[in-house]
């Protein structure tokens, strides 16, 4: 656990892998102990910690966590205690405490736990110690019953007694019950508030406010992810602890170190950049020779390409040459059967008309390929042919009238008809083509000479239109995400629409009974715009084009024009980058995003704490912070007090005592002591300190007590818990030394 | 916090005199000596256990548990784990920023989230709804849907 305060500069650097929790296993030492070295347990909820009453540290510290399982393979049950479990990927998806809250509820789970501490500490037979067993505070007895009943019957221990963690870091740090204290603890799950007075502990008086560090780690955890939604590494409850204990401060005044984020140096100065690791995907870099081959290798590619396509050409051309013979053998076999049937009498005067017909096909067929032929042989050469002039279709027959005309010249008229008709309408359309040509390149050219004159001018022209052309596009985004919301006005209005043209019965705007003028109007139709929700997509795409347009004039002839900068467009976009949110999320530092793959991903693999740094731990105090209605720390410490006399008070503020292993912030001593300060009367004595060592010393004092006789006093023995029962203790074991 | 990761499992019994062995069929061999790979409870003999011992099958939660302490025929002012919860809080809430978590001077009517500045307005404007039940939900005013 480093300072905080030393991680401002530089990122921190934090490898998810790393973060799992604390476990330490102490292998056993070979010595035979004796019966009266007691077994000390200190079964929190986050962490137990396990070892001899004479040794200085707990053998056996690890996460309470349990996790047993079948692996169906093996076909054999599996039980992982600690940080074993972490090793299976099974065996963490199963992973339970035996508490619930603070308090022990499952005992199933806590025999595991038990198995592993008396396994770990070496015990090969049956127990011979007493042990000593931590409880939270005011333990339901339900609960007590139940590890009793553990250690009594399956486990089969001589004699056992009960403390309290807390009480215990105060004894270990010297407190003294007979002048009195006030002891707040926070754990993992609760924050408690024990007065202690005359050699006692007033429990009637004490409180606990249901904040501890698990509370506060499951905050941090949401707010990361809520702050880096598609951040690459998965906050994982271990990361977000890691980062609680390593980053996390309590602010002597919350709101000043909140209003201080406004001011961006001081930002930079609160800032803790948070690196985790993360690989570089990138472009191995290229070598002159390695270009120059690539380039080759491309060409020669070109190349084969060319040439096959050549290959294609040649053969569609031989493909159509064996048509055309085919063609021109066909031809003169029909000439010669018309030859022979022209004798023929009227009856086959139908066949050899079909025949004349298909002989004309024929030769329509013949010329079309012999020009197609003539065509791809020049391109082959690469002979630029001259443009196609469209001629213009016969029309002999056309103003010739239909009595002098047979049959078959009526057919033919009105072919020629038709010919004409559309050869003249292609010729206008063509026409038509050429015009707005001219037009445009008139106007490109009056428009040319506008910038002549005065180029300020039609620059800032261009400018207003451009406006107005992404000032389109927007409108329209807008409206999009409107009607995307059910609630919103467009959304409404869109609905009102639609309601008035179902409208039968007269009473809708547009329907009227008699008076239907629907149409008349060319704007009426455009209710249907109205009432469709994506119509929009054809004029966005035109705007897109004339934008591009507009662009493509302005980067010719703007020199400080950037279109890449896309303020305009995303004009919002721009504003929350300059937001404060956004200079949480991203750092303080303004610089560019980088370009090169490293330092992109560099970049993705960052967190920025900031504020999380206080809010986090200032749940605490205020509790409503995540959503709880209850009074937070202080609020608690001050009604506690008040159910005191002045006397009482003063003998607790004497030695106001912080331990539990949430109590580890920097800050939160002097946050505790500065608000218990306003509590109390102006020069009244305040003595609060901190546990030497929040983690252990509950532990440490246990030990301690153990072997001292009041401990051998509150024992409860086996013999004694037959006749009384789980819930049977010796004045409660909160009385101590 | 991490000078003693993968520490050395037990090597040797101490209070080996007396080697009870537990039904036969959950009991193999202690781990090796030195091994540092994780350690299966379910494949070491565990001596110092009653074999005969059945734990109870039924398993009561916390609420449970404090639902069975209320009746039981206690004093009245006997101290419990239920009634030393601490009261709801007589002071002001504060209001903070949902997004960022600086103070928030307004309320976004629509969605009920608070916020530092105008910027932010934007920002919350372009939110999802579940991302707005997201932060609503950190300080419990999320509504269940």
């Amino acid at each position: 656990m480093g300072n905080p305060m030393e991680l401002s500069r530089g990122p921190l650097l934090v490898d998810p892998e790393e973060c799992l929790p604390y476990h330490l296993v102490t292998p056993p030492a070979a010595a035979r102990r004796s019966s009266a070295e007691a077994i000390v347990i200190e079964n929190g909820s986050w962490e137990c910690r396990a070892g001899w009453s004479s040794e200085v540290t707990p053998r056996l510290q690890f996460e309470n966590q349990v996790s047993k399982f079948r692996d169906r393979k093996a076909g054999k049950h599996s039980i992982f205690v600690g940080r074993d479990l972490y090793s299976d990927k099974n065996a963490m998806s199963v992973a339970r405490s035996a508490f619930d809250s603070d308090v022990v509820t499952t005992p199933d789970v806590l025999e595991h736990v038990l198995d592993y501490v008396f396994f770990n500490l070496g015990i090969r037979g049956a127990i011979q110690h007493p042990i000593v067993f931590t409880e939270p505070w005011c333990n339901p007895r339900q609960s007590r019953k139940l590890t009793s009943e553990l250690l009594f019957e399956c486990y089969e221990a001589p004699s056992a007694a009960y403390g309290v963690d807390s009480l215990f870091s105060f004894y270990q740090n010297g407190g003294s019950f007979l002048h009195g204290g006030l002891v707040l603890s926070t754990g993992n799950h609760s924050t408690n508030v024990i007065p202690i007075l005359a050699g006692r502990s007033v429990a009637a008086q004490s409180k606990r406010v249901p904040i501890g560090g698990s509370e506060a780690t499951t905050l941090l955890q949401s707010l990361l992810e809520l702050k880096y939604p598609s951040h690459p590494v998965k906050f994982t409850s271990h990361v977000a602890e890691h980062l609680l204990r390593s980053t996390c401060t309590v602010a002597p005044d919350y709101r000043a170190a909140l209003r201080s984020f406004d001011d961006s140096s001081k930002l930079q100065a609160q800032d803790v950049c948070v690196q985790f690791p993360y690989n570089v995907v990138g472009k191995e870099e290229l070598t002159a020779e390695a270009l120059k081959e690539r380039e080759n290798r491309r060409k020669e590619q070109g190349k084969r390409l060319a040439e096959m396509a050549a290959k294609k050409r040649e053969e569609k051309i031989q493909e159509k040459e064996t048509h055309l013979a085919y063609l021109v053998e066909e031809l003169q076999q029909h000439k010669a059967t018309l030859r022979m049937e022209e004798t023929n009498d009227d009856e086959e005067q139908q066949k050899a008309h079909g025949s004349s017909q298909e002989v004309a096909d024929l030769e329509r067929e013949i010329a079309d390929v012999t020009a197609e032929l003539q065509r791809a042989k020049n391109r082959l050469l690469g002979i630029d042919e001259p443009p196609d002039i469209p001629k213009r279709p016969p029309s002999d027959l056309i103003n010739v009238d239909d009595s002098t005309l047979t049959e078959e010249q009526k057919r033919e008229k009105r072919r020629q008809k038709s010919m004409v008709v559309a050869f003249d309408m292609r010729m206008k359309v063509a026409k038509e083509k050429e015009e707005q040509r001219q037009k445009m390149e008139e106007q490109a050219k009056v428009e040319e000479q506008r910038r002549l004159d005065d180029p300020e001018k039609w620059l800032a022209n261009v400018k207003d239109k451009r406006q107005a052309v992404i000032s389109r596009i927007k409108a329209r985004q807008k409206k999009r995400t409107q009607l995307a919301d059910r609630r919103s006005q467009a959304s409404r209005n869109r609905a009102r629409t639609v309601a008035g043209l179902a409208r039968d019965d007269g009473g809708g705007r547009r329907r009227g009974k008699d008076d239907d003028t629907f149409g008349a109007d060319d704007d009426d139709w455009g209710v249907y715009r109205e009432v469709n929700r994506d119509d929009s997509g054809d004029e966005d795409e035109a705007d897109r084009v004339e934008l591009s347009k507009i662009d493509d004039l302005l980067a010719a002839h703007d020199p400080d024009f950037d279109a890449n900068a896309e303020d305009e467009l995303d004009e919002e976009a721009q504003r929350l980058r300059r937001s404060v949110a956004w200079r949480l999320i991203h750092g303080p530092e303004d610089s560019p995003p980088p370009t090169d793959n490293a330092a992109v991903a560099q970049r993705r693999h960052q967190v920025h704490l900031n504020v999380e740094r206080w809010r986090v731990p200032e749940i605490l105090f205020q509790p409503s912070l995540c959503g709880l209605d209850s009074a937070g720390l202080m609020e608690v410490v001050g009604d506690v007090l008040r159910n005191f006399s002045e006397p009482e008070r003063q003998q607790m503020c004497q030695d106001v005592f912080i331990t539990g292993s949430h109590s580890m912030y920097p800050g939160l001593r002097e946050r505790v002591e500065l608000e218990l300060r306003s509590l109390r009367t102006v020069g009244s004595a305040l003595n609060v300190r901190s546990a030497a060592d929040p983690r252990l010393d509950a532990w440490r004092g246990a030990a301690r007590w153990a072997q001292s006789d009041s401990f051998r006093k509150r024992l409860v023995t086996r013999q004694e818990y037959m006749e009384n029962g789980g819930e049977y203790l010796k004045e409660i074991g909160t009385v101590l030394p | 916090m991490s000078s003693t990761r993968g520490a050395k499992r037990p090597q040797s019994s101490e209070d080996d005199g007396h080697q009870k062995k537990k039904k036969g069929k959950d009991v193999v061999n202690d781990p090796e000596p030195g091994s540092v790979s994780p350690l299966d409870l379910a494949s070491v003999s565990k001596p110092f256990k009653n074999p005969d011992y059945e734990g109870p099958k039924k398993f009561k939660n916390l609420k449970q548990i404090l639902a069975a302490e209320k009746l039981l025929a206690a004093p009245l002012n006997a101290v419990t784990y239920s009634n030393i919860q601490s009261a709801p809080t007589l002071l002001p809430v504060g209001k903070y920023c949902d997004i960022t978590g600086l103070e928030a001077k307004y309320t976004d009517p629509k969605t009920g989230l608070r916020y530092h500045s105008a910027d932010l307005y934007m920002w919350i404007s372009r939110l999802q709804l579940y991302q707005v039940q997201k932060y609503l939900s950190l300080r419990g005013a999320a509504v269940r849907i």
